[in-house]
């Protein structure tokens, strides 16, 4: 699953080296919303992929829904608009 | 009155007091060369606060203790013989409310030569247990209390205080560290009993000696588990840090930056137990501490 995006104004993100996953900041409000998503930059935006998470020893992929409701969640806040949308 | 000028790197306080416990506390867990009772108006300090103790109508079979710095009162007055605890949960407040020259975490740090830990933690979790068995074990104190990150780096200046010890942690803990200092016990605060430990002579003596970060460990006590060590992800260490830190959003997006960067760096563990040894044998087994 691939989504192109664009942040909103006042709002950074990280993207963790171990692909765990993303964390945004919104400098406004000080909020973060951490999502087990990688974020890598292209041309555009941003894309989204699906990332795995070592829990445990484990590796655990993050399911589709889990994906969807994490970009529902910071389109509804306004952190990022999506690209065609 | 008294006033008495309390240097603790890298923060002093010009603390005014009327409470004889206060003064004795203070000259038993900092020593008398970090305090300085003639100060005269030159003499620098960082923070003015005051621990006074107060006898008012309707309490007129307990004094109050009351904690002010700039004539804020953050917290609802104590009896007074719990006035040495205010002070020192004051001088935390003080801290966590102020100083934007460094990311704050609400963990203890603790290091050997120059490589630190940090455990970030909520009250009553036993992070301050869990930081006496690293000493116990020869490790400095950096914080039982405040980690000071200097922002984008793994940078931790020291801000040695004494550890505070509540409940059934301070027997166990005097068990650890028979020799070392502890203040009187203030009974019945909303956290139980209360001790204050002197950190060890070698957590004063490199208390000017910053440290770098490599590992962060989340302990939790619990009498039921010996030792359950679980690794956190990148994003879970973070969540943990962000969590416990208190400045994040009066720093903005340097505060976010210096966060991140450090759950990107770090090792993290959540690890539940009840044996802080093996906490500690852990990590200096795992991470070339040893």
């Amino acid at each position: 699953m691939a989504v192109a995006f664009n942040l909103c104004e006042g709002v950074v993100l990280h993207s963790f080296c171990d692909s765990s996953g993303s964390v945004f900041y919104n400098d406004t409000s000080g909020d973060i919303l951490s999502v087990p998503l990688t974020v890598s930059p292209s041309e555009g935006g941003r894309f989204i992929c699906h990332n795995t998470e070592g829990l445990g020893g484990k590796s655990v992929i993050t399911p589709p829904e889990a994906v969807t409701n994490s970009i529902e969640q910071l389109v509804k806040r306004k952190w990022i608009t999506l690209h065609n949308a | 009155m008294h006033e008495v000028i309390l240097n603790t790197h890298p923060f002093s306080f010009r603390i005014h007091t009327n409470a004889p416990l206060v003064l004795k506390n203070l000259e038993r867990i900092y020593g008398a060369e970090r305090l300085n009772f003639s100060p005269n108006s030159n003499d620098f300090a960082h923070y003015n606060v005051s621990l006074v103790i107060e006898r008012k109508l309707g309490r007129l079979w307990k004094p109050q203790a009351h904690f002010l710095c700039d004539e804020i009162e953050p917290f609802v007055p104590m009896d007074s013989d719990k006035a040495y605890a205010m002070l020192e949960w004051g001088l935390n407040w003080v801290v966590a409310a102020h100083e934007v020259n460094h990311a704050i975490v609400h963990a203890a740090v603790l290091a050997k030569e120059d490589k630190a830990v940090l455990l970030p933690a909520p009250p009553g979790s036993g992070k301050s247990t869990t930081c006496c068995a690293f000493m116990a074990h020869g490790w400095r104190l950096l914080s039982d209390e405040l980690a000071l990150i200097t922002p984008n780096t793994l940078t931790v200046t020291p801000f040695v205080r004494p550890a505070c010890l509540k409940n059934k942690s301070i027997e166990v803990v005097k068990g650890w560290l028979p020799n070392s200092v502890y203040s009187d016990i203030a009974r019945n605060t909303h956290k139980g009993d209360v001790v204050h430990l002197s950190p060890s002579e070698h957590s004063w003596k490199h208390r000017y000696h910053d440290a770098v970060l490599t590992t962060v460990v989340m302990p939790t006590y619990n009498a039921n588990t010996y030792c359950d060590i679980t690794p956190l992800t990148q994003r879970q260490t973070f969540q943990q840090v962000f969590d416990n830190c208190f400045n994040v959003g009066i720093l903005g997006q340097e505060g976010f930056s210096t966060l991140s960067h450090a759950a990107d760096n770090l090792e993290g563990y959540q690890i539940t137990f009840n044996n802080a040894d093996e906490v500690v044998a852990f990590i200096e087994e795992t991470h070339g501490f040893a």
